[in-house]
């Protein structure tokens, strides 16, 4: 008898526990994409054609599956990269976004004291969540409906790329790694004048063109003193994360106010660190300044051709 | 009935050794609350209940684990030093029962023990006004004692099972990964190869405490809980409660 009620005891309590175990991925994710999508609109705004958030499948990693929010469903998948990233990457035919969940996130930020991109100690919360999701459909965006300066990858050839070993930018990261060759005090002098130009009053548009002459003038010498490899890994990452993270950026300002986004985007705009994480906010600097000369750039631009030369050409005008 | 699990009790309480820990926890507990120890998460100064209260509550749950497996590490193997078990088989008492009373006995002195450390919480709260979190404090402290519950019967398993050091060292590390899970299912997702499949076999082979102690904390502050990780904390339970009763001593 006892035997038996300790057997039944086990037996519900397996399942329960199993029952329960299907539920899924948490609430507050199902909330940040919900708002996220939400935040279109002002994505809309910023006059990328064609750009859409819910184009893209975007999957979630908890640390155990994918949970992948697409057209108004959740699906669970054996994760397609059991790595913890926020990327855009190749599945079947397509990009999907693959970014951990919140709370792998903020693991993951209190273990390793930060993340590329997102500068230590900012803090990582929903909102900044909501903005990364952006930042990677971004990716999947650019690879999806351009030919990044000229070299365009379809999801099935990157996919066989990884499958043979490979690893998306690794040789972009290879080059652009600590000691890449960019020397540290001319990179901050160029990044100062950025920032310059970015807090210029906006309607003093020969003051901005004075700054970024300067500026031109200053990269050109530098870029002269590089190697070919990493002058090209250069260009594409700013080109690549510097217009990903002014999306983000923007949706960001849109989601947590004024005050935050000042905060967490332009007062570092000058922060030099080494690897990529520079190019991510001189990118998004020549973003912000192409917007103050001429609010319309976008219309044109197709990822073919590096921001300095879409800066060179407004600069001039 | 229960004359064997009441004199293991008093046994315990005689000794001096749970008061000290218990000391020692609970000065600890108090040290994270006092402000004499300044916390901030992402360099914001935790100072409100509802973020302070999961992380004290880890911390109790650590120390608590920790006061589990040495309170319940010896009792059995000391009672057979004693050459005095022929003297329970002769009042008719099988093992399992023998073993079951004085594991029910390691159970009640953590469980105890931990509810110093939660008490000490608990007083901190009142301080602070908190009477919803006072209010939900017997149902939480069920919540919360569940996984020190858990690895005091499985240490008590272990001792029957393995030389004591090797229990000590197979309890303190089930203890340890499963309150470190979530840290560990993060590195798991950092590192590779070997490594991550080591890793990702720990997890599967230890149970989730955290994730079943920490519920304790969401419950206090109002947040919803989630069933599956208390389930996961009772099947731990259960999981000790069964190797109590498979193990066998071949001295009987």
């Amino acid at each position: 008898m006892y035997k038996a009620a300790m057997c039944i005891l086990g037996a519900a309590l397996l399942s329960a526990w199993l029952f329960t175990g299907n539920q899924g991925i948490s609430e507050e994710n199902k909330k940040i994409y919900k708002e996220a999508v939400d935040l279109q609109e002002q994505a809309d705004t910023l006059g990328f054609e064609g750009f859409c958030l819910a184009d893209y499948p975007v999957a979630m990693y908890d640390g155990t599956s994918d949970y992948v929010f697409y057209r108004g469903k959740i699906e669970k998948r054996t994760p397609v990269l059991q790595t913890f990233a926020g990327t855009a990457y190749p599945v079947e035919d397509h990009f999907e976004v693959i970014i951990p969940t919140l709370e792998q996130f903020d693991h993951l930020m209190a273990l390793t004291g930060g993340v590329e991109g997102v500068v230590s100690g900012s803090g990582y919360g929903p909102l900044e969540q909501k903005a990364a999701i952006w930042h990677e459909a971004f990716h999947a965006y650019q690879l999806t409906d351009f030919a990044i300066l000229g070299e365009k990858t379809t999801a099935e050839e990157m996919y066989e790329e990884l499958e043979n070993g490979g690893q998306a930018g690794n040789s972009e990261n290879d080059v652009l790694k600590d000691g890449d060759g960019v020397r540290q005090t001319d990179m901050e002098k160029e990044m100062k004048l950025l920032k310059k130009a970015v807090e210029t009053d906006p309607s003093a548009i020969d003051e901005i063109q004075r700054i970024v002459l300067e500026y031109s003038e200053c990269r050109r010498r530098r870029m002269e003193g590089m190697e070919k490899a990493a002058r090209d890994a250069e260009i594409r990452c700013e080109l690549t994360e510097g217009t990903a993270y002014y999306v983000e950026a923007s949706v960001y300002r849109t989601a947590a106010g004024e005050k935050a986004y000042k905060e967490r985007y332009l007062e570092n705009l000058d922060t030099y660190e080494g690897g990529r994480g520079k190019y991510y906010r001189t990118g998004f600097a020549k973003c912000l300044i192409l917007d103050r000369l001429n609010p319309n750039w976008k219309e044109t631009f197709d990822f073919t051709r590096g921001l300095d030369k879409v800066l060179e050409e407004y600069g001039r005008k | 009935m229960m004359g064997i699990m009441k004199n293991a009790l008093r046994e315990r309480l005689r000794r001096k050794d749970i008061y000290v820990v218990m000391g020692i926890g609970l000065l600890i507990v108090l040290l994270c609350m006092s402000g004499t120890v300044t916390l901030s998460i992402d360099g914001v100064p935790v100072t409100d209940i509802s973020m302070l209260l999961p992380f004290v509550l880890n911390a109790v749950s650590v120390i608590g684990g920790g006061i589990a497996v040495a309170l319940s590490l010896r009792t059995i193997p000391n009672e057979y030093e004693k050459k005095t078990s022929h003297l329970v088989w002769m009042r008719g008492i099988s093992q399992k029962n023998y073993h079951g009373q004085l594991a029910l006995a390691n159970v009640i002195s953590s469980a105890a023990a931990v509810f110093v450390l939660y008490a000490g919480v608990m007083i901190f709260a009142g301080i602070k006004g908190e009477t919803d979190v006072l209010l939900r404090s017997i149902p939480g402290f069920l919540i919360f004692v569940c996984g020190t519950a858990g690895v005091s019967l499985f240490t008590s398993a272990m001792s029957l099972a393995l030389p004591g050091m090797a229990a000590g060292a197979v309890s303190v590390a089930v203890m340890l990964a499963g309150t470190m899970q979530p840290l560990l299912r993060t590195l798991s997702g950092i590192v590779s190869g070997v490594s991550r499949g080591i890793l990702r076999g720990i997890l599967i082979l230890t149970p989730d405490l955290y994730a079943a102690e920490s519920q304790a904390g969401e419950f206090l502050v109002g947040n919803q809980v989630d069933i599956h990780s208390i389930l996961g904390g009772m099947l731990f339970l259960y999981a000790g409660a069964m190797m109590i009763t498979v193990f066998q001593k071949k001295e009987a």
